[in-house]
């Protein structure tokens, strides 16, 4: 009687060791930006051929949660931890934006620069950005929801607006700060891809829009948008 | 005999309830693809002359 008692509290204190201890807060950040001359080879006879588009940075941050980035569980499926953005996810969306579109082949400006009149200027408002790992039967996956509106606008009169909504999923067998970055990398290089593309799908509307006009510098650096 | 197996079952019942209890915050996939926006809304056009639009697509 001893002895199954002895193996019932040994079990008990293993199921809650196993699944409740995820008290840790954890940290993400941006994904890493490639050289500047990385970058420049890569826009090369991209899409974006040479339009100046201005990315006014940070965006505007209108997430239901301002305080944090995600929360961290137990096994359980009960709030432990705190997960924290190491850049405030304004800053966080509009620099993934201007790297995603030096990629493709645009040229983005700082918000400082002067737009001409067919110069393409975004403004962006972040709306979601929370991680969270999700329990399975025996593995779990941290999901990371990332959603932004984009409103587009020249000074020859174009406004329009869109709003993106990604998700990216990391699964392994515990939700380590790994596991949340992997899931924020994989969100952001998604929304920032859908806004490139869909930014060119209207821009190739209107084929004189982001002609060299501005008067300021260039976003030269990887992160220099601001 | 009957002891052990009374706490497995109420610890069974509170892991259920417990694991039950919590909150989500994203959203599941298919929510995600219907609040993705699909096209732009385009609320003015550029004027005249200035990136008129065109049905001819991007110069080549």
């Amino acid at each position: 009687m001893q002895h199954v008692s002895t193996c019932l509290l040994f079990l008990a204190v293993a199921t809650l060791v196993s699944t409740g201890c995820a008290f840790a807060n954890v940290d993400v950040h941006p994904p890493e930006a490639p050289a500047p001359a990385q970058l420049e080879a890569q826009g090369r006879g991209g899409p974006g051929r040479g339009r100046e588009v201005i990315v006014y940075a940070p965006f505007a941050d209108a997430r239901y949660e301002l305080t944090r980035c995600g929360m961290q569980k137990n096994g359980y499926n009960m709030d432990t931890a705190d997960v924290k953005c190491t850049e405030a996810p304004g800053l966080w969306v509009a620099d993934a934006l201007a790297i995603e579109l030096q990629r493709a082949g645009y040229k983005p400006l700082r918000s400082d620069a002067v737009p001409g009149p067919t110069t393409v200027v975004v403004r962006g408002t972040v709306h979601q950005l929370f991680l969270e790992p999700k329990h399975d039967f025996f593995t779990l996956t941290v999901e990371g929801d990332l959603s932004a509106r984009l409103v587009v606008s020249t000074a020859s009169g174009l406004v329009a607006e869109r709003g993106f909504y990604v998700k990216g999923t990391e699964t392994g067998i515990a939700s380590t700060e790994a596991a949340f970055q992997a899931s924020a990398d994989q969100a952001t290089r998604r929304i920032a891809r859908a806004m490139v593309a869909a930014l060119t799908q209207l821009l190739d509307r209107y084929p004189d829009l982001g002609t060299p006009s501005a008067s300021a510098a260039v976003a030269g650096e990887a992160r220099g948008i601001r | 005999m009957r002891r052990p197996l009374v706490v497995m079952s109420v610890a069974v019942s509170l892991l259920v309830g417990l694991a039950a209890c919590g909150r989500h915050v994203v959203l599941d996939p298919e929510t995600v693809d219907r609040v993705n926006d699909r096209a732009w809304t385009v609320k003015s056009e550029p004027h005249r002359g200035e990136g008129i639009a065109t049905d001819a697509g991007p110069p080549h």
